[in-house]
């Protein structure tokens, strides 16, 4: 097999300029399948490894509802968050309330998404610089006291775009004029850390506050919950767990990260056969222009062709050698199409992140070992295909005529 | 290695009454009209005669490229029409070499990656190929050339790599289709010369030509005509 690898390799190096215009061509074709391979499962990747630096292994969710895709609440939260962490293979489950409040600054008031967690709840955001809530001094602000300056964690958003820092003290309100604020509360906070919380927009501000402190904003009862988040000891057992919970509880959906993934993957279908498409037309290109260069290679040395098989190697070994060029070209193509595909998905990642809605830390192209590896196969077994057609022309080749016609020629 | 079981006794191959009919959407083409021939070992026989007399058709039905329409080819004591194509390019390549006009070398390969091919495809160990090839290049007078690729080489060099080639698997039976046909009259009956002494070192040596002075040098000249021996 060596032999015909090393003889088939010489082949294509016979005409260096033609086979370099091939790789050419087939790395520009294999850079779009790349780019469409990574794009096919590249939200659903991105998504998943944000979720899995997060930690959590479960997500619970009021019943035909996303994560803070509505109003919709698990009212007695609280109590399902602390039934879920008396389990043994449980090591946290953090009741989160999401809501939309407003930050007075100066005279201004910008819209804010608001995430209330326990105080000591690890892991729904990552601190970046300062203190979380659960350190600084008024942390333990689950009472009441509505005149306290409460302490807050910022996104980096509100950071550089408001010029807020660490130690500012702000006002939270639950309206967004004076008029209507007499009807709703009034919070005055103090900045204590800066953290990244994972899914905001380009330009969004997000906060984290204590729970409490949230609720009574909001005027909203206690024990209610948008989102129960769940850490486990053993997160392969998340698929059971989850069947725990809604079996306790029917008013919500709990899902495991694979869970969550696939029930996101399936409203992302249109990028799936987006990519299909393209990537279908990526492999016809590579696909016909391996067998036409491969084609018009042999059609050149049927002489030789013909000389090898009168020597005695066997139909099946020059098959193999036709195969082994399609093969080749598609894998010295491939570099290209990687370094091109790479370069194509992070400008095309960036124009798709540029529309309103979509997350910062997620992408649309995600380059992983799967998509890397199904692209190689997609453009070997190409390679192939495309060598086949020479491959069977040259199989049926008669001998004694080819040398004579070759001869007289 | 499983190579056919060579019959060393008796002819290298036998030809009884085969005929070759091409079938051309017009009428049919009988290259061959019955011909019946027997090579022995260290013969060395010339075929001549006008083109299109059925020269290279009895050349590639002798060798095993090509079958007979009608009649037998017995080669090695095995009847070609018999075997399977695997089978007959099994014998092609450890009992039979070709030599052709046009040398058909492999231009990226060196001469000595040319000689070695058959070797490869038999499977013969790489150190016993480096011997067996540095061993043939020097018998037909090109030791110094082994790393040189064709386009290097002269025509009648070229030829004698094609011959070296052809003698890699020790065959017995070594086909020469015009091989001094693109030579001049110097080089050819060189290679004319490299090809007898072949024969009389036992090889039965098969060559066909147009030219008169190089079948002079055969041992055995047959003639053709209209796909009959004369």
């Amino acid at each position: 097999m060596q032999s015909v690898m090393s003889l088939a390799w010489r082949g294509l190096a016979r005409a260096p300029a033609r086979t370099a215009l091939v790789f050419v061509g087939l790395s520009v074709t294999g850079a779009l399948l790349l780019d469409m391979t990574m794009l096919a499962g590249g939200l659903e990747a991105s998504l998943g490894a944000v979720l899995s630096r997060l930690g959590f292994a479960v997500r619970v969710v009021p019943r035909g509802t996303m994560p803070f895709s509505g109003d919709a609440e698990i009212t007695d939260g609280d109590r399902l968050a602390a039934a879920i962490a008396a389990r043994p293979d449980v090591t946290a489950a953090v009741p989160v309330v999401g809501a939309n409040l407003y930050v007075r600054r100066d005279g201004r008031r910008v819209p804010s998404f608001a995430l209330g967690v326990p105080t000591g709840a690890q892991g729904v955001y990552t601190l970046l610089r300062g203190q979380d809530l659960a350190a600084s001094p008024s942390a333990g602000a689950d009472g009441s006291e509505g005149n306290e300056v409460v302490p807050i964690v910022v996104n980096e958003n509100m950071a550089r775009l408001d010029g807020v820092g660490l130690g500012d003290v702000l006002v939270l309100a639950g309206t967004p004029g004076p008029l209507l604020q007499a009807f709703a509360g009034v919070q005055r906070v103090r900045v204590v850390g800066i953290a990244d919380f994972y899914f905001d927009l380009p330009s969004q501000r997000s906060l984290a506050i204590s729970t409490a402190a949230l609720r009574r904003l909001q005027g909203r009862p206690a024990g209610g919950a948008s989102l129960i988040l769940v850490r486990m000891s053993d997160p392969s057992r998340a698929d059971a767990l989850a069947r725990w919970i809604t079996a306790r509880e029917p008013r919500v959906d709990a899902f495991s990260l694979q869970e969550f993934l696939a029930r996101t993957g399936a409203k992302l279908t249109y990028f799936n056969q987006f990519s299909l498409i393209l990537g279908t037309i990526s492999a016809a290109v590579a696909f016909l222009l391996i067998a036409t260069i491969v084609t018009l290679s042999v059609g050149e040395r049927l002489g030789e062709i013909a000389m090898l098989r009168a020597l005695g190697f066997s139909r099946a070994r020059i098959v193999e050698l036709i195969l082994a060029e399609g093969m080749l070209l598609a894998v010295g193509a491939f570099p290209g199409a990687l370094l091109l595909g790479m370069v194509m998905a992070h400008n095309l990642d960036r124009i798709l992140l540029a529309a309103p809605g979509v997350p910062q830390n997620l992408h649309f192209f995600s380059l992983t070992p799967r998509a890397v590896l199904r692209t190689a196969g997609i453009l070997l077994a190409t390679g192939a295909l495309g060598g086949l057609v020479p491959a069977a022309a040259t199989a049926r080749l008669e001998i004694a005529a080819t040398l004579h016609r070759e001869t007289v020629s | 290695m499983s190579g056919h079981p060579y019959q060393a006794q008796g002819p290298v191959v036998h030809a009884q009454v085969a005929t070759r009919v091409y079938p051309m959407p017009g009428e049919p083409v009988h290259a061959l009209r019955g011909v019946t021939l027997v090579v022995e070992r260290g013969t060395f026989l010339s075929i001549a005669g006008p083109s299109g007399c059925g020269k290279s058709t009895l050349l590639h039905l002798l060798g095993g490229v090509d079958r007979p329409t009608d009649g037998t080819i017995v080669l090695l004591g095995r009847a070609t029409r018999g075997l399977s194509d695997g089978a007959l390019a099994r014998i092609r390549l450890l009992h039979v070499g070709f030599v052709f006009q046009r040398f058909f070398l492999l231009p990226m390969l060196t001469a000595a990656e040319n000689v070695a091919l058959p070797m490869i495809e038999a499977g013969v160990a790489a150190a016993e190929r480096r011997r067996r090839t540095g061993a043939l290049l020097e018998r037909v007078g090109l030791g110094g050339r082994a790393s040189h690729r064709p386009g290097q080489l002269s025509g009648g060099e070229m030829q004698r790599v094609a011959i070296a080639r052809a003698l890699a698997n020790h065959p017995a039976l070594l086909l020469a289709d015009e091989p001094t046909g693109e030579l001049d009259e110097t080089t050819g009956r060189e290679i004319g010369g490299v090809l007898r002494e072949l024969s009389q070192e036992g090889l039965a040596v098969v060559m066909v030509t147009h030219n008169a002075d190089l079948a002079a040098m055969a041992d055995r000249q047959v003639r053709m005509r209209d796909g009959l021996l004369v």
